[in-house]
């Protein structure tokens, strides 16, 4: 048996002749506006949803001194609460507005966070002259958004809190959250922004995200882009339904994804690069080492896992063939190349001792350091 | 096929010591400690015999395009305005103990300025890394009192092919 609740949330419905009051038409725009925060909130992770760079201008003061003219372009970000904060127009960053938010402390270096913010402004009246028994209460709300700045440590943890509350609207009491747009970098002498950087220690330009447990494909196949399907180069995951295949790659200029790694519904795995770093499996190196080396590790398998005897090393050598280190031979003769030694011990270190001597016999054989030419197998144990 | 090798250089004139290929060259760049271990053993080609042990420490390494040359004959090679050349071959007895004294000798006669040569002594309690400096002529001694034993050596001198010896002191 279910319990039914009203669960707190109405909206307006209307009658053939009724008498709209003001308040009835509230409701319908309010209905909706919560309806897309709720959405907004719960459905998608707060950010930027497009546009909003920091664009700067290099300029010089009347005294010479370079700085940078900071504009945020147009765009559009949503906050944690559900807010739009639409930028209509680019808006250039107020040196006087980081002035006064005394953020700054003495190290020029230090990066400082812009954050955009939302907020309603509601004029105390319409404007309009009072006649008679109408009033002038105001027939607008502004949805304004701002442009300010945090202390460094606040790009990391912004204090942002969304409202608990199920059925509220965007507009949450407490401070208004913060979505940060960037960096910039400030000179407490001249009072201007002198750099300016879309991430700083790790901490970047926060973007719109999906909150899904599930994804499904409407066409068969589903496709996860780092980038727009226009931007070559850029990486992407494919699950195609059809084939049965999950790729990645790079998309070319089409947006199609170019695969380097594929694996088929039958467990196939196909790699068009090199797999390293797994344990439990066969990592190789191979190449050419002098004597008195140890043979280099192939890529993935580290010193300490050696130490810690989690490698099994199979390594194959031969004598490196090459030119002679040696003045020429006299015409119609040789340098004849003789193994004296060529080997690897269990330290993985080359031992090559070469021996060379001439076909006509009449110089002393030289006997000199070589090198090897080596494939190393490394099985690393978990 | 690897288009770079990586140089094992020892001194402050930059001589190679060894060399190596790593056909695959993906990951970080092997420091010396990586490709020797603690430390390269130089040693006596006829007998195999480890002469001086040039420790990780002193040593780094260079990244070169790829040489044969380079592969088969590496200790003959010094860096040069940062490129491999063949360094000339040392004096037919590039350095003397006899217990007291070391002296060192040049194929060239050293410049005005001076050539600085390094030399790398093991067989006493603990090995030894001895300058000497040529400031005239040919070469130049100076005073090392060493005990009594074989001695295994490496010369290290400016422009000149890295060259080894054993010197048995009675």
């Amino acid at each position: 048996m279910a319990s039914a609740s009203s669960g707190g949330v109405q909206r307006p419905t209307f009658f053939e002749g009724q008498i709209i009051a003001a308040a009835d038409l509230n409701a319908a725009v309010e209905t909706a506006r919560v309806g897309l925060a709720q959405h907004e909130r719960y459905l998608h992770l707060p950010g930027i949803a497009g546009g909003l760079e920091l664009d700067a201008i290099e300029r010089q003061t009347l005294n010479g001194d370079t700085y940078q003219d900071v504009t945020v372009k147009p765009g559009l970000a949503v906050d944690g609460n559900g807010r739009h904060l639409a930028l209509t127009e680019a808006e250039r960053l107020s040196e006087d507005v980081f002035d006064q938010a005394n953020v700054a402390i003495s190290d020029p270096a230090a990066w400082y966070p812009v954050f955009l913010t939302g907020r309603d402004d509601t004029p105390a009246t319409s404007g309009a002259p009072q006649v008679a028994c109408y009033g002038n209460a105001p027939t607008r709300v502004i949805e304004i958004v701002e442009i300010g700045f945090g202390r460094v440590e606040d790009a990391a943890d912004p204090h942002n809190v969304a409202t608990a509350d199920i059925a509220g609207g965007p507009g949450a009491e407490g401070p208004p959250w913060r979505v940060l747009l960037g960096f910039v970098q400030w000179s407490s002498a001249i009072k201007r922004f002198t750099a300016v950087a879309p991430d700083s220690d790790g901490v970047r330009r926060s973007y719109v995200g999906v909150r899904a447990d599930e994804v499904v494909a409407g066409g068969g196949t589903l496709v996860l882009r780092s980038a727009a399907k226009d931007s070559s180069g850029k990486v992407a995951v494919e699950i195609d339904g059809e084939d049965g295949e999950l790729r990645f790659g790079a998309q070319n200029s089409s947006g199609a994804i170019v695969s380097v790694f594929t694996v088929n519904a039958q467990g196939d795995l196909f790699a068009a690069g090199q797999i390293s770093g797994a344990e439990g499996g066969a990592q190789y190196q191979s190449g050419s080492a002098f004597d008195g080396m140890l043979l280099p590790l192939p890529p993935g398998v580290t010193a300490k896992q050696v130490e810690d005897g989690k490698v099994t090393f199979h390594a194959q050598v031969n004598p490196h063939y090459g030119a002679p280190p040696l003045p020429p031979a006299p015409a119609g003769h040789r340098w004849l190349m003789t193994p004296l030694e060529c080997r690897v011990d269990d330290d993985r270190r080359v031992h090559c001792r070469l021996c060379w001597a001439r076909t006509d016999n009449n110089a002393i054989p030289e006997i000199r350091p070589g090198s090897v030419d080596f494939i190393l197998a490394a099985f690393v144990t978990a | 096929m690897a288009a770079l090798m990586d140089l094992i250089v020892a001194g402050p004139e930059n001589h190679v010591l060894a060399a190596a290929v790593r056909r695959d060259g993906s990951g970080a760049a092997p420091d010396a400690r990586a490709l020797v271990g603690d430390g390269l053993p130089i040693r006596n080609p006829a007998t195999g015999d480890t002469l001086v042990t040039v420790l990780a420490e002193q040593l780094k390494v260079q990244s070169a395009d790829l040489r044969d040359d380079l592969l088969m004959d590496a200790r003959g090679f010094v860096i040069d305005n940062g490129l491999p050349e063949p360094g000339v071959a040392p004096a037919g007895t590039p350095v003397q103990l006899n217990g007291t004294t070391i002296t060192v000798t040049l194929p060239y006669s050293a410049p005005s300025s001076g050539a600085t040569v390094w030399v790398y002594i093991a067989g006493g309690q603990q090995p030894i890394v001895h300058q000497i400096q040529v400031t005239s002529a040919f070469s130049a001694s100076e005073p090392l009192p060493l005990p009594p034993g074989p001695y295994g050596i490496l010369v290290l001198a400016p422009k000149v092919r890295a060259a080894v010896a054993t010197i048995t002191l009675p």
